[in-house]
């Protein structure tokens, strides 16, 4: 016979990992919600403005390949999405600043990535308590910081150009998309464990 | 310590030459040792031991190599330094989150030592976050706090991360240490429920989640709380939506005051600087009187927001209430799953949920995850069964035979922030089967007599007919058959007969018919054009007359015929 005490913790586990895997489900959910917000916004820009600013088309070198959902574990992908989410925040409340922009439409884009951040960072605070390793996943950061950084020097070179803004709006469309993919690997994984 | 390693073998490679120019030269320089770079902020500092045996006049030279760079370039505020570190923040990198290269060696006139090289390093991982430039503003219950965000207005360090900063402060009476108390704030956020008219202290230190990062903390700062306000602000601001509104109410004592509400978006907390202009007057919430206004659904856009509230007496008004966060995402109306329950076998029912029937409103048909809670009862008694499932099947085992049970359930929203849950669905109730008694083998038993018996009724008949046929034959056949002989020609031929006749008969009948027809529309027809005559050219009733007098023409040739 198996003692009591292995049911209680064997319980435990079961109720904590639900916990998470519950959070995980919103965290997919909401990033639905992001994406929509980032396809309306999407949808706002004139063929014709995109067809001119084609030109300007850069290559920005989205990390998709070094961060491969299937590599890391769920600390890591979660470091991946909330650093991916923040600096998108960041990115477009910058634009926000600048006007000639569909800024209602910016607003609830933002209001959803804050949504998504703060779902993210409860999880984050919840694998801290339960000291999961995060090894490796400042490598990744730094990764996901560095592709940002592109993005901000070339709208720096650009001075901050519609163009600019257009072929950046379109680029972040892409990093969501793969944002949306990411996540829900997490959350299937989140399901599994 | 690698690096030191590196060095000291390095150097004793290199040995050979290093004699030389000692030999020659007659100074004997030898390289700076464990080299190693301290960055907080944006601030930058290497440092160095040198050797012992230093000989005086001795300056260093430091120079950095990062990617993309082929030489080795001067690192500037690092030439010619003649104490054991320098500061070389004013260097040009294209970002900092890529390695970094320096080397750093002594000098004197023309001679040099070798080459010490410094562990790469990535500025952005080395960073310390340093203490905190924090500005306080006093209220009589609340201090209002403004924290400037980590690094220069400019800073390239943390310039991707001003976001991402989460403060943590330590707040404390200035007459009792012990009491402290610890908050998370925003790099503009206020501080509630502290006394008027007493000194209080506070620290703020910022941090970086994941990898954890946690910065300095910034000097201590003191501040008085005002004297009691005349006017108090409102108190225990809540928010509830119901029916199609929100309804806003607080808590105040006094009589004859105003009020006004306002909102902002909660995201504005995430980006440093003041957003004190990005208040928006809540409709409705103007200048009320009462302790409650009501807010049309539409007044905010989806997500999460912060309301304020404050008094006026006309005279002066209070200073704004606490913030009451609120997410748009209350309103959601969940509605009671559908349930429908079956007696799978004797003892078990399986209970089926059916998703919550959505109405046409906008906000109700997000799929939010759901759970539901079930509940489960013998009709007679009060025990009940709960059970929260997240799947739409739930099967209750071990129960008795012929007996009713009845179920109900609820969906919740599986989201820990806000537990939303609907109205229970309506009470479905069903009898499980009987058990394995001798009522269901009585049952099956008389179905299966049934069936048996009219088998056997079947069988018994049609061998009844066979025995009849072999055994009995019928004595009058022939005379039958002869019947019919002698029948089937004559009512041949009369049906033939009939036959040619109908033909003959229908053909006046049906001459009969089209007189009578084209007799009869005419005439209906020429009483419609009569009608119409006032209106239409004379054309159509001659050409009526004409069709008129053609078919009376054709008749008349059919009639001959």
């Amino acid at each position: 016979m198996i003692n009591k005490p292995f049911f209680d913790i064997v319980l435990v586990l079961l109720a904590s990992s639900s916990v998470c895997s519950r959070e995980l489900k919103l965290v997919l959910f909401q990033q639905k919600r992001v994406n929509r917000e980032s396809l309306k916004l999407l949808n706002k820009l004139q063929t014709s403005s995109i067809q001119q600013c084609l030109p300007h088309r850069k290559n920005f070198l989205l990390p998709q390949k070094s961060v491969n959902p299937h590599q890391y574990q769920k600390g890591q992908a979660l470091t991946i999405l909330h650093e991916m989410l923040q600096q998108i925040f960041n990115l477009f409340r910058a634009i926000i600043s600048l006007n000639g922009w569909e800024e209602s439409h910016m607003e609830k884009l933002l209001i959803e990535l804050h949504q998504q951040l703060k779902y993210l960072e409860a999880l984050m605070r919840w694998q801290a308590q339960q000291k999961r390793d995060t090894l490796g996943s400042e490598n990744l950061r730094l990764q996901v910081k560095i592709y940002f950084q592109r993005i901000r020097d070339y709208l720096e070179n650009q001075d901050y150009s519609t163009c600019a803004w257009t072929i950046v709006q379109v680029e972040i469309n892409r990093c969501l998309f793969f944002v949306f993919q990411l996540t829900g690997k997490l959350s299937k994984q989140g399901m599994e464990t | 310590m690698l690096a030191l390693l590196g060095a000291t073998t390095l150097m004793l490679v290199t040995g050979a030459p290093w004699v030389l120019p000692a030999a020659s030269g007659g100074t004997n320089l030898k390289s700076p040792e464990n080299g190693r770079v301290c960055i907080i902020d944006d601030n930058f500092i290497l440092q160095w031991n040198s050797s012992r045996e230093s000989v005086r006049n001795v300056t260093f030279s430091a120079e950095y190599k990062i990617p993309g760079m082929d030489n080795w370039k001067k690192l500037p505020g690092c030439q010619h330094i003649t104490s054991t570190e320098c500061n070389f923040s004013s260097v040009k990198l294209k970002n900092v989150y890529e390695k970094i290269e320096l080397r750093i060696r002594a000098e004197k006139g023309n001679s040099t030592s070798q080459w010490h090289e410094v562990k790469p390093f990535i500025p952005f991982q080395e960073a310390q976050i340093g203490p905190l430039d924090v500005h306080l503003e006093a209220e009589d219950k609340a201090i209002v706090i403004n924290v400037s965000p980590p690094g220069t207005k400019d800073s390239i360090m943390w310039a991707m991360d001003h976001s991402s900063f989460i403060y943590s402060l330590v707040i404390w009476k200035n007459s009792s240490r012990l009491e402290e108390r610890t908050e998370t704030v925003y790099s503009r956020d206020k501080i509630y429920n502290l006394s008027p008219e007493t000194t209080y202290c506070l620290k703020v230190k910022a941090e970086l989640r994941s990898p954890r990062r946690v910065g300095f903390y910034s000097p201590v700062y003191c501040i008085n709380t005002t004297e009691k306000h005349k006017v108090p602000s409102p108190e225990n601001i809540r928010i509830d939506a119901k029916n199609q509104v929100y309804v806003l109410q607080w808590d105040y004592a006094r009589e004859n005051t105003t009020f006004r509400a306002q909102w902002s978006h909660e995201f504005l907390k995430r980006i440093p600087g003041s957003h004190s202009d990005k208040w928006k007057q809540i409709p409705n919430c103007e200048d009320v009187k009462t302790t409650r206004c009501v807010i049309p659904q539409n007044a905010f856009p989806e997500g999460i927001h912060r309301i304020r509230v404050q008094a006026s007496n006309g005279n002066s008004t209070s200073f704004w209430s606490e913030e009451k966060i609120f997410n748009t995402e209350m309103k959601t109306v969940i509605f009671p799953p559908v349930i429908s329950m079956k007696s799978v076998n004797d003892d078990s029912l399986h209970v089926s949920i059916g998703a919550p029937k959505e109405s046409e409103n906008k906000s109700v048909n997000q799929p939010y995850p759901l759970i539901y809670e079930v509940i489960f009862w013998e009709n007679t008694s009060n025990a009940e069964r709960k059970v929260v499932e997240k799947r739409t099947d739930v099967t209750f085992p071990n129960l008795k035979p012929l007996t009713v049970y009845c179920v109900k359930a609820r969906a919740f929203t599986e989201n820990g922030k806000w537990n939303k849950s609907s109205v229970f669905s309506a009470t479905v109730c069903e009898k499980t089967k009987p058990g394995n008694t001798s009522k269901t083998w009585l049952i099956a038993g008389i179905c299966t007599a049934l069936f048996s018996i009219i088998v056997i009724i079947y069988v018994v008949k049609v061998l009844l007919r066979c025995i009849n046929y072999v055994f009995f034959p019928s004595s009058k056949p022939p005379s039958t058959v002869d019947e019919y002989f002698s029948e089937w020609p004559v009512r041949n031929l009369l049906l033939s007969t009939s036959e040619e006749q109908t033909e003959r008969c229908s053909i006046i009948e049906n001459a009969n018919t089209i007189t009578v027809i084209e007799e009869t529309n005419p005439i209906e027809d020429h009483k419609k054009y009569n009608s119409q005559t006032s209106q239409d050219s004379g054309n159509y009733s001659n050409e009526d007359e004409n069709s008129e007098s053609k078919i009376s023409e054709e008749l008349l040739e059919q009639e001959t015929v």
